[in-house]
């Protein structure tokens, strides 16, 4: 619009001091099916138009400084205000409330075409908000299906985690019984070194790689006696050529019940971790569904450390775990549940990264501290650490470097951290060489 | 007569061994040998070929580091020494299009999800070492409890193709 002639029109027909309102935010300018005789104008401010009988919520226009309101009702036949105007923003409204057709000739005209020109420009404008608003409402439907759908999922998923925890709780206790049972057994009726085969199965599973497996198979040649089968076990327990010697001396027999022994103590170790990682899987999956732990304003964060240390101690046991906790840090408002996830998959991946590449003198240490207002908790380990290039991409769903070995993970770690330390209004910051991996948490402290 | 090997491939070392004991029965006439990585097979399989023994049947998972299972089945069919080899993809999640790439690049003969169940497997195991002994021309009458009655059947009337 050429904007001297809307100035120009402005100061003519709209700068009486007269017929000037201040309007407060909050206060009405129309009422909905109120008479009209006015064309306002808004110097400053902001208006809205609201339909009450029709019991909707959202605005149907809104009007900015230098736009107009009381178009419609100035200029309909029946003069009545279809909406409901609200001062939106504290506003300085002027107005026109003459007969523009008894203006001279000349006004008339001038007034009417600029008129003619606000009318069509408030319509296009009125007609867009209407699209917008659709638009979002539209929006805000989709996300509110989608939390429903995700809740949904959570309630399933808590479910059928409760399900299967109970057969997995059932399976692992069974297996503790057999292994203990077995022990005994062997206790009572065999030697120390017999004993020590089972144990070892059970306690460290396959240690030796496939192809290590195979060269000491190789190096069995000159037991002839040896069959096949009890050659591959012996070899897959690591049994050196000059072990099985000192072994076949004494009793031929000796090979065989060690082969099956070891056999069967590593069959139980693989079930543990099996069923160990089933119900990670199941935690991880549940926490991700649903947030099901409740809030407390009183919780020790060092208590939290060390709840998540005693959880992971069987697969931290052939690693150095170091914990320093500042026993001063004030209680905060949390989820106590909740940050023990985080420190179990923090602690768990730092272990994991380790084992898989096998560090040698693999450590992990954890503190707890004041930085400045907030709670820094930090992870540290001595693994390989994360490459640069995906030290981005850590954080995202289904994102894992785990390969090979035991592991089950879905990949959903580093995102369960990231939600709940963002619930918490935490912040978290990686810093990653090889050598040395951290993982630092803040938590503001809230009480 | 240990000269026929079966090579099973998973960087997984509890399947592996799942599949060892389920293939144990093979093992008593044939070889069953494991590997943890692809390249570890194929470093196998050169010392088996240049033994002059045969490789009958490779079983590889799909979803490994550093070389995938169609990756290494590729490479074996480009192998003429392997041109009878049969190759068997064992996965977990496969997509549609590692499905398609298997059977069009990596000369799958037979695909198993996983879990399998050992019924499945030595039914597909015995089909497939059929096969591979009437195209290799090795006699097969020492190892007929390994093999699958039906097929032997089709092959000694010159029913297959």
């Amino acid at each position: 619009m050429n904007s001297e002639r809307h100035d120009s029109i402005i100061r003519k027909y709209f700068s009486d001091k007269d017929k000037e309102l201040r309007l407060k935010s909050g206060d009405i300018l129309l009422k909905q099916y109120e008479l009209n005789d006015r064309l306002f104008y808004i110097q400053e401010g902001k208006l809205c138009g609201f339909l009450p009988d029709k019991s909707l919520h959202e605005p149907v226009f809104e009007a900015e400084a230098q736009g107009f309101v009381g178009v419609y009702s100035f200029f309909s036949a029946d003069s009545v205000s279809y909406s409901h105007v609200v001062a939106e923003q504290d506003s300085i409204i002027k107005y026109f409330d003459g007969d523009p057709f008894k203006l001279p000739e000349q006004d008339a005209q001038e007034l009417l075409s600029f008129l003619f020109s606000i009318v069509v420009g408030e319509l296009r404008h009125r007609q867009h908000f209407a699209g917008k608003m659709a638009h979002e409402r539209q929006e805000t439907l989709q996300k509110l299906i989608q939390s429903e759908k995700m809740v949904t999922l959570g309630q399933m998923a808590a479910g059928l985690a409760h399900e299967l925890n109970n057969s997995i709780a059932s399976l692992s206790s069974n297996l503790g019984q057999i292994k203990e049972t077995i022990g005994r057994f062997l206790a009572t009726n065999e030697s120390k070194q017999i004993q020590s085969y089972f144990q070892s199965g059970v306690d460290d599973g396959q240690k030796v790689s496939s192809a290590e497996a195979r060269d000491l198979r190789r190096s069995y040649g000159k037991f002839d006696h040896l069959n096949k089968k009890t050659a591959k076990k012996l070899s897959r327990a690591g049994v050196a050529s000059s072990e099985l010697e000192k072994i076949t001396k004494k009793d031929k027999e000796q090979a065989t019940k060690i082969a099956e022994l070891w056999e069967l103590g590593y069959l139980i170790h693989d079930m543990q971790i099996a069923s160990n990682q089933a119900a990670h899987v199941i935690q991880s999956v549940k926490s991700v569904g649903v947030a099901n732990q409740s809030w407390s304003k009183d919780v020790d964060v060092n208590k939290t450390v060390s709840e998540a240390l005693v959880i992971l101690r069987s697969l931290t046991k052939n690693i150095d775990v170091e914990s320093e906790c500042d026993p001063d840090i004030p209680l905060t408002e949390a989820c106590s549940g909740e940050l023990v996830q985080v420190w179990i998959n923090l602690i768990k991946n730092a272990a994991e990264s380790l084992n898989a590449s096998s560090a040698v003198d693999p450590k992990i240490s954890i503190k707890t501290g004041l930085s400045g207002k907030r709670i820094c908790v930090s992870v540290i380990d001595s693994g390989p650490g994360i490459p640069q290039d995906l030290n981005e991409k850590v954080f995202q769903p289904n994102f894992t470097t785990k390969v090979g070995g035991l592991s089950f993970g879905l990949g959903l770690g580093l995102t369960i951290v990231k939600r709940i330390v963002n619930e918490h209004n935490g912040s978290i910051e990686v810093e990653s060489k090889p050598g040395r991996t951290e993982f630092k948490i803040y938590l503001p402290v809230v009480h | 007569m240990d000269k026929v090997y079966i090579i099973c491939i998973d960087d997984q070392q509890e399947v592996l061994n799942a599949l060892e004991q389920d293939l144990a029965f093979f093992d008593e006439k044939l070889n069953v040998e494991v590997c943890d990585t692809a390249q570890e097979a194929l470093d196998l399989m050169e010392e088996i070929d240049g033994n002059g023994d045969f490789v009958a049947l490779v079983i590889t998972d799909q979803v490994m580091p550093e070389m995938s299972g169609v990756e290494l089945l590729k490479e074996i069919e480009n192998d003429e020494r392997y041109a009878l080899t049969r190759r068997m993809l064992l996965t977990g999640q496969a997509t549609h299009h590692d499905t398609i790439e298997a059977i069009n690049l990596g000369g799958v003969d037979q695909y198993l999800a996983k879990p399998w169940t050992r019924d499945q497997l030595h039914s597909s195991v015995r089909k497939l070492l059929t096969h591979y002994f009437f195209k290799k021309g090795i006699d097969y009458q020492a190892y007929q409890d390994n093999l699958d009655q039906d097929l032997v059947y089709k092959y000694l009337r010159n029913e297959t193709i």
